[in-house]
């Protein structure tokens, strides 16, 4: 292959990277997340003083 | 961070002075990019979304430690990527004494069907190394400069950009033909068994009792 038409496809593959990567960044997140974060600071934690 | 990284969910708080609220606030626009960087380590969905949890556990507990105004982004990758090799180190050391590790592979065969499943660039990523995928990940995806994603690996910046480099050559030539696509030839093969006895090799150290016994049987024409 060329050097020109390697990195053609160089850079389509990280379009197809980056189109992987913030489709997940997209998805909802789901609920165990947000009970996570709203429970986190309900459980004892030592050695944070509050 | 662009503004386009900020997507506060629906039901967050408004911001705060109090810093752990604030803390709080960033850890929650910040899991999006959590699940994302911790699938393209894991692969599988479910552990991914487990390590970012314990990421997020790991981090509030250590939220004095994270100097406020300095990259919390970068903070919380790091921390999921110790997490994942610290899980994994584990998992391997209990598989390593464990005699009915055969028995305890999880999901082998539903994680084959998911592979086979992906997308050509998926599994074109999955044949890379760890360190290779990451640091390609981070640079290439998660658009972390190189210096970043060197104090991400704790490397040097210098090693990030040969990782990155190599990571993309062997995509290439995955993805043209010149290397073999993980998942392809198991599918080809259709035999779980050998993918069995193959992740097997990969989990019992060489000179465990284990191993010597598998190679003698690979020895004996098989049928």
């Amino acid at each position: 292959m060329k050097n020109r038409a390697i990195r053609a496809r160089q850079r389509a593959i990280g379009r197809e990277l980056r189109r992987m990567y913030d489709e997940i960044t997209r998805e909802p997140v789901p609920d165990e997340f947000l009970d996570l974060l709203r429970k986190i600071d309900d459980e004892s934690d030592p050695g944070v003083e509050k | 961070m662009t503004g386009r990284d900020l997507n506060p969910l629906p039901h967050s708080p408004p911001r705060s002075s109090d810093p752990d609220a604030q803390f709080k606030q960033g850890l929650l626009e910040l899991i999006p990019f959590l699940r994302a960087f911790a699938r393209s380590l894991c692969g599988n969905p479910d552990a991914a979304d487990d390590l970012a949890q314990e990421t997020l556990v790991k981090a509030w507990q250590s939220r004095r430690m994270f100097a406020a105004g300095t990259n919390l982004k970068a903070w919380l990758f790091t921390i999921l990527r110790n997490q994942f090799y610290s899980d994994r180190r584990r998992a391997w050391r209990q598989a390593a004494w464990d005699q009915d590790a055969a028995e305890r592979i999880p999901g082998t065969s539903s994680e084959q069907t998911a592979a086979a499943e992906l997308s050509d660039t998926a599994r074109a990523l999955r044949s890379l190394s760890d360190e290779q995928r990451e640091a390609l990940i981070l640079v290439g995806a998660g658009g972390f400069s190189y210096e970043a994603a060197a104090a991400i690996c704790n490397c040097a910046v210098g090693t990030v950009k040969s990782r990155v480099a190599r990571a993309r050559k062997s995509l290439l030539a995955a993805l043209d033909g010149s290397a073999p696509l993980p998942g392809m030839e198991r599918s080809a093969q259709g035999d779980a068994a050998h993918e069995i006895m193959a992740q097997l090799d990969r989990l019992v150290p060489p000179n465990s009792p284990q191993a010597a016994g598998r190679k003698r049987s690979k020895r004996d024409p098989a049928g």
